[in-house]
C-alpha cells in the first residue's frame, strides 16, 4: 500500500548536516498540509504531490515549527522540555540532521538573518 | 532525557527479527503497531490529497468528515478496524483508484469518488462484524462460509468464487458439497487444532488471532487452504485434511502467509517481480515465481519449527510429525541457496532473509 502512495517515513537518526546560520528562522514550507494520526503525522506537499509520514519524535519537532522559530530558540525550546516524553534525545545533535532532510524536500523554509 | 525512539520494524530486523513465534512478543507487537500506523497514514493521506485537489467535491467533503470521525475513535477500536480484511480491501482499491485519478490527464476525483463515499458503510460493516454474533475460533477469529463481506467476494477470485445464488446445477452441486457437515462442526475441529497448536507452541497460539482475522471454510473448493495479499487477514480452509495434525498444518501455513504480508507492508524485501514459474518448490514439486517461492520458504521454515516442537511435546503424533519434519527439512536444505542466490533484495530484505535462513539452517542442522 505504501509504495503507491509515495510515502516516506522520517526518522532523525541519520547523518547529514545543514549549516544553519545564527539567528535563522525555521518555518513550515508553503503548500504543506498535515494531519495528526495518533502521535504521528502525515504531511502532503501539494506543490510536489508528495506525502510523508513523520514518526512521533519528528512530529514533535514539526509541531514546534508552527510558530516559526529561530533555530537557537528551537534547540533551547527542546532542551528546556526535558520532561517531555516525546522529545528526542540529544536534540542538539539530531535536530540539524532532521531539518536538513526537511529542507532538502522543501518542507521547511530557512530564512537567513538580515 | 531518556532515549525515546520507537523500536521500528527495520531496526528489529537488523537485530535478527524473523517475526516467527520464536521472536520475543514485543517484536510482532511492534510489527502490528507499525503496520496499523501505516494503514491509518494512507487513509489520512488520501484525505489530504483529495482535500487539496477537489476540496468542495461532495465525496471528498464526506470522506474528510469520516476520516476525522475515524481518527477520533477509541484507538483500540480503530486499530481493530485497521485489521479487518474488508477495510484493507477498501483501502487498496481506494489507493489504486486515487493513483489513477491523480495521474496527469486522468479522470480526477471521479475515479475515486464512489470509493470515498463508501468508506463509512465499509467501516460500519466492519464494526458490526466485530459483534458477539457469529462463530469464532481461537477466541476471536471469525469463522464464516459464504456470508463474507461483499468486498471479499469481489476480490476472492480466482482463489475462490463465492456462489451467486443463480440456482444453476453447477452451483447446486457446490452447495451439496458444503452440506457434508455444518460450519459448527468445523468450528470444533479448528478449535481443537488450534488448541493443540497452542499447547505445542504457546507463542504461536498468542500470535494466530492477531494476524488471522477470518477463517472461511469452503468444502467445495479445489484447494486445501489458500491466502492472498489482496485479502490480507482472511484465510480459506477447505477441510480436506485427513487428520487433526494436517488441519494444524493448514492453519499454521496460512497464518505464516499473513505474517509475511504484514512484514512486506513495511518493506518489499526483494525486487524480483517476474511472473514466470521459475522455481520448483522442493516440498511439493509445484512451480512458482520468486514471490511464491519466498513465501513458501518462509512458511516451511515456520512449519519445520512447529513440527520440531510437536515431536518433542506430543508423543501420540511424534511419528507423523517427525516424518513431516524430515520432508520439510530436506526441502529447506535445497531451498536456502536458491533463495539467497536468486533474490534481488532490498537492504532490509537482505538482512531479513539472512535471519530466516539462519532459522532454516538451525532446523536442518538439528536433523543431522
Amino acid at each position: 500500500m505504501s509504495a503507491s502512495q509515495e510515502e516516506s517515513t522520517f526518522t532523525i537518526d541519520e547523518n547529514s548536516r545543514l549549516d544553519i546560520p545564527k539567528g535563522a528562522m525555521v518555518q513550515h514550507g508553503l503548500g504543506i498540509e498535515s494531519l495528526d494520526v495518533d502521535d504521528e503525522m502525515v504531511l502532503y506537499d501539494t506543490l510536489r504531490n508528495q506525502s510523508y509520514r513523520l514518526n512521533a519524535p519528528a512530529t514533535e519537532i514539526w509541531k514546534r515549527l508552527d510558530r516559526g522559530l529561530a533555530y537557537e530558540a528551537l534547540v533551547a525550546d527542546f532542551a528546556a522540555k526535558d520532561d517531555s516524553p516525546q522529545a528526542p534525545d540529544g536534540v542538539e545533535q539530531t535536530l540539524p540532521d532532521f531539518l536538513t532532510k526537511l529542507a532538502d524536500r522543501g518542507l521547511i523554509g530557512i530564512n537567513q538573518p538580515s | 532525557m531518556s532515549a525515546c525512539y520507537p523500536e521500528s520494524v527495520k531496526d528489529q530486523i537488523r537485530q535478527g527479527a524473523t517475526y516467527y513465534p520464536s521472536d520475543p512478543p514485543d517484536a510482532w507487537e511492534a510489527l502490528r503497531s507499525e503496520v496499523v500506523s501505516l494503514r491509518q497514514s494512507v487513509i489520512a493521506d488520501l484525505m489530504l490529497r483529495w482535500s487539496a485537489s477537489a476540496p468542495r467535491e461532495t465525496s471528498v467533503v464526506t470522506y474528510r468528515d469520516d476520516v476525522r470521525d475515524l481518527l477520533a475513535m477509541n484507538p483500540e477500536d480503530r486499530h481493530r478496524l485497521m485489521t479487518h480484511p474488508a477495510m484493507l480491501i477498501w483501502l487498496r482499491q481506494a489507493v489504486a483508484k486515487s493513483s489513477s485519478g491523480m495521474r496527469a490527464g486522468g479522470p480526477g476525483v471521479d475515479a475515486v469518488g464512489g470509493w470515498l463515499t463508501d468508506f463509512a458503510s465499509v467501516r460500519d460493516r466492519c464494526v458490526a462484524d466485530g459483534g458477539p454474533d457469529g462463530l469464532t475460533v481461537a477466541g476471536s477469529v471469525r469463522l464464516k462460509r459464504h456470508d463474507v463481506d461483499p468486498l471479499v467476494s469481489m476480490v476472492s477470485s480466482p482463489t475462490y468464487t463465492f456462489p451467486t445464488g443463480s440456482g444453476s446445477s453447477a452451483e447446486e452441486e457446490r452447495m451439496k458439497a458444503c452440506e457434508a457437515y455444518p460450519l459448527e462442526f468445523f468450528s470444533g475441529v479448528a478449535d481443537a487444532a488450534l488448541g493443540r497448536a497452542r499447547a505445542a507452541w504457546p507463542a504461536l497460539g498468542d500470535m494466530f488471532p492477531r494476524f488471522v482475522h477470518t477463517v472461511v471454510h469452503v468444502p467445495d473448493s479445489e484447494f486445501r487452504s489458500a491466502s492472498a495479499s489482496r485479502y490480507t487477514g482472511l484465510i480459506f480452509i477447505a477441510g480436506d485434511d485427513r487428520t487433526l495434525l494436517e488441519v494444524e498444518e493448514s492453519l499454521i501455513h496460512e497464518f505464516g502467509h499473513q505474517v509475511l504480508y504484514w512484514v512486506m507492508e513495511t518493506d518489499p524485501l526483494f525486487e524480483n517481480t517476474e511472473n514466470g514459474p521459475d522455481f520448483t518448490l522442493p516440498w511439493s514439486g509445484s512451480e512458482r515465481d520468486y514471490y511464491g517461492f519466498y513465501h513458501a520458504f518462509y512458511i516451511y521454515t515456520l512449519l519445520a519449527q512447529y513440527y520440531a516442537r510437536v515431536v518433542r511435546s506430543r508423543p501420540e503424533t511424534r511419528a507423523p510429525a517427525a516424518k513431516r519434519l524430515h520432508e520439510i527439512g530436506s526441502g529447506l536444505e535445497l531451498a536456502i541457496p536458491m533463495i539467497l542466490s536468486s533474490g534481488r533484495f532490498t537492504p532490509v530484505g537482505e538482512v531479513f532473509t539472512q535471519n530466516v535462513c539462519d532459522s532454516a539452517r538451525a532446523v536442518v542442522q538439528s536433523l543431522d
